[in-house]
C-alpha cells in the first residue's frame, strides 16, 4: 500500500470527497424539488454524508473512542424521528390540501 | 491499485449515481428505490471503514425502516405519477450545491494548494492577509492505529457511562417515545364528522375574536377631558 | 444583635442556592401540565412553592448577612457546561452580598404578591394560568438572583421577558393588553440585544462568564480598562456600557421607558411583580452587578457619564410626567420609572450603596402601592356594579354576584364597562371611610415614596442618593453630580407633589361617583400582604442609617451602616464614603415635606368634587406633561409607522407584478412616509424626515422581495449566507 495513512490502500481524503459529494446532492434535493417527499429524500442523503464523515474520521483519526460512533448513532436516531414525523405531516398535509408542493404551503403567512 | 481501492470506486459511483438520479428524477417511486441502492453504497463504505456494527445498522435502519416509509408515502401521496422535477430556483440552488462541492474540495481535498493573496490590492486590506494561505491537504493527526477487537463493547459501555453518553442516550429515548406518539397523532386519519366540528369550531373562534376586535364606543361620561389610555394609540 | 464573632456558613447553603429557585419552576410545570383545570390547587401549589422557595433563601440570608467577607469568597458551586474551544464555559449557583439582600427581598416580596393574587384574581376565567405564569416568573427571578454567571442570568432575564410578555397580555381579547404586551416585549428586545452584545465582547475579552472571576479581580479588570475599544472607550466602559443597554431596557430608562405605563394592563399583582419585585429591579441589580467594571474604566469616564445623565434625566421626565396623569396605575408607573432613575443616576455617580438601599426599599413601598391601588380598584369595580345594581332596580346590595359576573366577563367581553373607567382618581374620592386598611397601607406606601423623614424607609434611602450627590458634587466640585443633584431634588419635589396629589384624589374629600360611594373594602387575603409590606414600608430603612446621624444613628447603634458595611466587600476599591452632612438631609426633608404641603394646598383644602376640572390642567405645559412628552408619538412616527407600512405594501406587492408593485409603490411609500413624519414633525423638529424616509424606503424596496413564505427560498438565502462565511473564513482568515 503505497499511500501514507491509507487504511486499506484508501486515505481519507476519498472518503471526505465522496461525502462532500453526496451532502451537496443532497441540499440541491431539499432546495430544488418541487415534492416534500423529494425533499425528504434530499435530508436523508445529507445526514449519510454526514454519518460517513464521521466513521472515516473514527476510523481513521480515533479508532478507539467511543465519541464518533456515538454521535453516528445518534445521527440514526434522529433521521429515524425526523423521517417519522416528516412523513407525518406530509401526509397530514396532503389529506387537507391534497398537494405536497412546499410551495404550496404558505398558510402561516399573512 | 489494490481490491479495496476498486472496491471504494465502484461504490462510490454508485452511490453518487444513484443520488444524482433520486434528486433529478420525475418518478419519485424509482427515486425512492435508487435512494435504497444509495443507502447501500454508504453500508459498503462502512464495511470498508471495518465498522460491520454500523454496516448491519445502516441496513436495518434507513433501508429497513425509513425506505420503506418514504415508500409509502410516495404512494399515499401519488408521488408515482409524473411530477415537476424541480423549481423555479433549481438552477441557482445547483450553482450554490456546485460552489459548496467545489469549496470543501478545496479546503479538505487531497491537493494542497496555496492562495496568496499579499499582493492583491484591494483583497489583501480587505482580509489583512500578510501570508500566504495552504487550502488541502490538511494535516491530519492519524492515529495509525486498528479498531480494537472490543469496539462494539466499548460504544454499548460509553452509551450507558454517566460520564460519557447516558444522558444524551436517555434524551434520544425520549425524542424517539415522543416522535412515535407524535407521529401516530398528526397522521391519524379522522373521521369526516371529527373535522368538521373542528373546522367550524375554529371558525367560530375567529369570528368572536374579530368581534372583540370591533372598535367600542369608548367616551368617558366623567369630568371632561383626556383620559389616558393605550387604547388610542 | 451583630455578633463579632466570626462566623462561617454550613456547607449545605450551595445546595440550597440551587434548589431556591426550583418550586415555582416546578410549580409551573405542574400547573401547566397537569393542573389547569384544578383552580383552587393551582394557587396553592404557586404560593406554597413561593413559600418554600422563600423559606430556602431565608435560611440562606440568616446564614450569610453576618458574614463581613463574603464578597471577597461567595459561596459558589459551579459545574462545567459549554466547552467552547479552548475554554470551558462554567454555569453555576453564587450567593454574595448583593445577591444576599436580594434572596430577602425578591421572595418575600414575590410570595405576599401571590398571597394577594389568590384574592384579586378570585373570580378570572383563567385563574390557572395567571398563577403558572406567575410562578415562572417568579422562579425566573429567583434563578436570576442566584445565579452566579452572566449566561444563565441573562437565561432567566430573557425568560422573565417571556412571562412579562404573556403576563401584561393575560386579558388577551383586550386589543390594548395584547398590544402593550407586544409592545413590551419588542422594547425590552432592543435592550436585550445591547446586553448580548456586552456579554459575547466581555466572554473574548475575559473567557468567562462568572461575576466573581471578572469583577472581583484585579487583574482582569485592569486589563480590560486597558484594552481600547471604539470611540476612544476602554473595554470595560465599551461593555458596562451595552450591559447598561440591557437595563435600560429591563428597568424603563429613557429612551426605552415608553413600555412600562402600558405594561399597567396586566392585571395589578403583574404590575406590582414587574414594577417591584422582579423585572425592573434586575435591570438595577445587573447594573449595580457590574460596577466594578464602572469603576475600573475610570472615575470621570463616558460611561460613568452616560449612566448618570440618562438616570437623572429619567428621574425627572418620569416624576414631571407623574404629575398630570390620572390613572391611578399610570401615576405609579410613572413614578416607577423616575425612582428607577434615581437608583441609576446614584450608580452613575458612584454611589453604589445607595442605589442598592433604595432599591431594596423601592421595592417594597412600591409593590405596597401597587397592591393597594389593585385593592382600590377591585373596591371601586365592586361599587360600581353594587351601584349599577342597584339603580337597574336589582335588590339592594346583590354586589356579589354583580361583581363575579363582571369580573368573569373581562375575558368574555373585552372591557367590562366602556364608559366607566374604574382606575381613573376622577372617579374616586373618599375611599378611606370605606376602605380603611387600604387607605392605611397606601398611605404608608405613599409616604415612604414621597420620603416623609425619619419614619419612612424611602427618606433613609433616598437621603442616603441625595448625600453621596451632594458630596461629589458641590462639596468635591463635580459638575456632574452637581447637575444630578439638583435633577433628582427636583424629581423628589415633584414625587412628594403627586404622591399626595394621588392620595388626595383617590381617598380624601367626597365620592366623586356612585361607584366610590359604594365601594367596598378588599377580602383578607388581599389585605394581609398589604399590612406586611406596611411594615416593611416603614421599617426596613434602619438597615442603612448613617453612623454619625444626629438621634437615629445612636438609636440603631451598632447596626448603623449594616447594608454598606455588608455590601463593602463586593469591590474592590472602595468608593469614598462621605461624610455625614446636615445640607442634604434638609434638603430632602425640605423637599419631601414642601411637596407634600404644595399638594395639600392644591387638594387637600378643598378637595375636588364631581365634574371639577383638576387644577393641575392649568399649568400651560399640561397637555406636553400628560401626554408624557410625546415619547410614544414620536416612536411611532420614527418606527412604528415605517415598519408597518414596509409590511403593508410588502403583503400587497406579493399579489402584483414586480414593477407595478415598484412603480406603485415607490409612490404611495412616499405619501405614506411623508405622512407619518408629518406627526412626527408637528410633535419635535423637521429635518431629519427626509434622510430618514429615503433610507427606510430603500430598505422598504430591499426587504419586500425577500419575504416570499417559500420555505425553500429561505433555505437557499441561509446557504448562500453560509457559504460567503465559508469562503471568508476558509480561504481568508484559516
Amino acid at each position: 500500500m503505497g499511500l501514507q495513512n491509507a487504511i486499506n490502500g484508501i486515505p481519507l481524503e476519498w472518503y471526505l470527497i465522496v461525502a462532500a459529494a453526496l451532502f451537496s446532492i443532497g441540499l440541491y434535493g431539499v432546495l430544488a424539488r418541487k415534492n416534500a417527499v423529494a425533499m425528504l429524500m434530499g435530508v436523508e442523503l445529507m445526514l449519510n454524508s454526514v454519518n460517513l464523515n464521521l466513521l472515516a474520521f473514527w476510523r481513521y483519526l480515533a479508532p478507539e473512542s467511543a465519541a464518533g460512533l456515538a454521535f453516528a448513532a445518534f445521527v440514526f436516531v434522529v433521521a429515524a424521528a425526523e423521517t417519522a414525523v416528516g412523513l407525518a405531516l406530509i401526509i397530514a398535509v396532503y389529506r387537507s390540501l391534497k398537494s405536497v408542493d412546499p410551495e404550496t404551503l404558505t398558510q402561516l403567512k399573512l | 491499485m489494490t481490491l479495496q481501492q476498486v472496491i471504494f470506486i465502484i461504490l462510490a459511483i454508485a452511490v453518487i449515481g444513484s443520488a444524482l438520479f433520486v434528486v433529478t428524477t420525475s418518478n419519485l417511486f424509482r427515486g425512492a428505490l435508487m435512494l435504497i441502492v444509495a443507502f447501500f453504497g454508504v453500508a459498503g463504505f462502512y464495511v470498508l471503514l471495518d465498522n460491520g456494527l454500523f454496516a448491519v445498522a445502516q441496513v436495518m435502519i434507513y433501508i429497513g425502516a425509513i425506505s420503506i416509509l418514504i415508500i409509502f408515502s410516495v404512494m399515499l401521496t401519488r408521488g408515482m405519477q409524473a411530477m415537476i422535477p424541480r423549481n423555479a430556483q433549481a438552477g441557482s440552488v445547483a450553482i450554490a450545491a456546485a460552489l459548496l462541492f467545489l469549496i470543501l474540495l478545496l479546503a479538505f481535498g487531497p491537493f494542497r494548494l496555496v492562495v496568496d493573496l499579499s499582493g492583491v490590492p484591494i483583497l489583501s486590506a480587505l482580509f489583512r492577509t500578510e501570508s500566504a494561505r495552504v487550502l488541502g491537504g490538511v494535516p491530519w493527526q492519524f492515529a495509525n492505529r486498528e479498531v480494537p477487537e472490543t469496539y462494539i463493547a466499548d460504544f454499548g459501555r460509553a452509551l450507558v457511562d454517566l460520564n460519557q453518553f447516558l444522558l444524551p442516550f436517555l434524551l434520544v429515548a425520549f425524542l424517539v417515545d415522543a416522535v412515535l406518539a407524535g407521529a401516530i397523532y398528526i397522521a391519524r386519519q379522522r373521521k369526516p364528522a371529527e373535522v368538521i366540528a373542528e373546522r367550524e369550531a375554529i371558525a367560530k373562534e375567529e369570528a368572536e375574536e374579530l368581534a372583540a376586535l370591533q372598535p367600542q364606543p369608548n367616551a368617558p361620561t366623567l369630568p371632561q377631558g383626556a383620559i389616558a389610555s393605550t387604547a388610542d394609540h | 444583635m451583630f455578633a463579632e464573632a466570626p462566623v462561617t456558613a454550613p456547607p449545605y447553603l450551595a445546595t440550597l442556592l440551587w434548589l431556591a429557585p426550583l418550586p415555582p419552576l416546578v410549580a409551573f410545570a405542574l400547573i401547566a401540565l397537569f393542573f389547569n383545570r384544578y383552580r383552587q390547587l393551582s394557587s396553592t401549589i404557586a404560593v406554597v412553592s413561593m413559600l418554600a422557595s422563600t423559606v430556602m433563601s431565608f435560611i440562606v440570608f440568616f446564614n450569610v448577612w453576618q458574614l463581613k467577607d463574603l464578597g471577597k469568597a461567595p459561596i459558589r458551586s459551579t459545574f462545567p457546561w459549554l466547552p467552547t474551544g479552548d475554554t470551558v464555559l462554567n454555569i453555576g449557583v453564587g450567593v454574595d452580598p448583593l445577591g444576599a439582600t436580594f434572596l430577602f427581598m425578591v421572595p418575600l416580596a414575590c410570595s405576599l404578591i401571590f398571597i394577594y393574587s389568590t384574592g384579586y384574581m378570585a373570580n378570572d376565567p383563567y385563574y390557572s394560568r395567571f398563577f403558572a405564569y406567575l410562578s415562572l416568573f417568579g422562579g425566573s427571578m429567583m434563578g436570576l438572583v442566584v445565579s452566579d454567571n452572566l449566561l444563565t442570568l441573562f437565561i432567566f432575564w430573557e425568560l422573565m421577558g417571556f412571562c412579562s410578555y404573556s403576563l401584561i397580555g393575560f386579558f388577551f381579547r383586550k386589543p390594548s393588553a395584547y398590544r402593550a404586551a407586544v409592545k413590551a416585549f419588542m422594547t425590552t428586545r432592543v435592550g436585550d440585544m445591547l446586553l448580548l452584545l456586552g456579554m459575547a465582547y466581555l466572554y473574548t475579552q475575559t473567557g468567562t462568564l462568572s461575576f466573581h472571576e471578572i469583577l472581583h479581580n484585579e487583574e482582569v479588570l485592569t486589563k480590560l480598562a486597558e484594552t481600547p475599544a471604539v470611540f476612544g472607550l476602554s473595554a470595560a466602559a465599551a461593555i458596562a456600557l451595552l450591559i447598561f443597554g440591557g437595563t435600560v431596557g429591563k428597568s424603563a430608562q429613557w429612551p426605552l421607558h415608553v413600555w412600562l405605563p402600558d405594561a399597567m394592563e396586566g392585571p395589578t399583582p403583574v404590575s406590582a411583580m414587574i414594577h417591584a419585585a422582579t423585572m425592573v429591579s434586575a435591570g438595577v441589580f445587573m447594573l449595580l452587578r457590574f460596577f466594578p467594571l464602572l469603576q475600573a474604566a475610570g472615575e470621570h469616564n463616558t460611561a460613568f457619564l452616560v449612566v448618570a445623565l440618562i438616570g437623572a434625566f429619567t428621574a425627572f421626565m418620569g416624576a414631571t410626567i407623574a404629575v398630570a396623569q390620572y390613572d391611578i396605575k399610570r401615576v405609579l408607573a410613572f413614578s416607577t420609572i423616575s425612582q428607577l432613575g434615581f437608583m441609576v443616576a446614584a450608580t452613575g455617580i458612584g454611589a453604589y450603596v445607595a442605589a442598592a438601599f433604595h432599591l431594596l426599599t423601592h421595592a417594597f413601598f412600591k409593590a405596597l402601592l401597587f397592591l393597594a391601588s389593585g385593592s382600590v380598584i377591585h373596591g371601586v369595580e365592586h361599587g360600581h356594579h353594587a351601584a349599577h345594581a342597584h339603580h337597574a332596580g336589582h335588590h339592594g346590595h346583590s354586589s356579589h354576584a354583580g361583581h363575579e359576573e363582571e369580573h368573569g366577563s373581562e375575558h368574555e367581553e373585552h372591557a367590562h364597562d366602556h364608559d366607566f373607567d374604574p382606575q381613573d382618581m376622577r372617579n374616586m374620592g373618599g375611599l378611606a371611610r370605606r376602605m380603611p386598611i387600604t387607605f392605611a397601607t397606601f398611605l404608608i406606601g405613599g409616604a415612604a415614596l414621597a420620603g416623609v423623614p425619619f419614619i419612612t424607609a424611602g427618606f433613609w434611602s433616598k437621603d442616603e442618593i441625595f448625600a453621596d450627590a451632594y458630596y461629589h458634587g458641590l462639596v468635591k466640585g463635580d459638575g456632574l453630580a452637581t447637575l444630578v443633584f439638583v435633577l433628582l431634588v427636583l424629581s423628589a419635589l415633584m414625587t412628594a407633589f403627586y404622591t399626595t396629589r394621588q392620595i388626595v384624589m383617590t381617598f380624601l374629600g367626597e365620592p366623586r361617583t356612585e361607584a366610590a360611594a359604594h365601594a367596598e373594602e378588599s377580602v383578607p387575603s388581599m389585605t394581609f400582604p398589604l399590612i406586611v409590606l406596611a411594615v416593611f414600608a416603614l421599617f426596613i430603612g434602619f438597615i442603612n442609617v448613617p453612623k454619625d446621624f444626629p438621634v437615629f444613628g445612636a438609636l440603631v447603634g451598632g447596626g448603623a451602616f449594616w447594608l454598606k458595611n455588608f455590601l463593602a466587600s463586593m469591590l474592590l476599591e472602595k468608593p469614598e464614603a462621605p461624610p455625614f452632612n446636615a445640607v442634604p438631609v434638609l434638603f430632602s426633608i425640605v423637599v419631601a415635606l414642601g411637596g407634600i404641603a404644595l399638594g395639600y394646598m392644591v387638594y387637600g383644602v378643598r378637595p375636588l368634587t364631581a365634574g371639577q376640572t383638576d387644577p393641575v390642567e392649568r399649568l400651560p405645559f399640561f397637555k406636553f406633561l400628560h401626554n408624557r412628552w410625546y415619547w410614544d408619538d414620536l416612536y411611532r412616527a420614527i418606527f412604528v409607522k415605517p415598519m408597518q407600512f414596509i409590511a403593508d405594501r410588502y403583503s400587497e406587492a406579493v399579489d402584483r407584478g414586480v414593477i407595478d408593485r415598484i412603480l406603485e409603490g415607490g409612490y404611495a411609500l412616499g405619501a405614506r412616509v411623508t405622512k407619518g413624519f408629518a406627526e412626527f414633525d408637528r410633535v419635535v423638529i423637521t429635518g431629519f424626515s427626509d434622510a430618514v424616509g429615503r433610507a427606510f424606503r430603500a430598505a422598504g424596496d430591499w426587504v419586500r422581495d425577500l419575504q416570499t413564505g417559500q420555505v425553500q427560498g429561505y433555505l437557499l438565502s441561509s446557504l448562500a449566507m453560509a457559504l460567503v462565511i465559508l469562503i471568508v473564513f476558509i480561504f481568508l482568515f484559516q
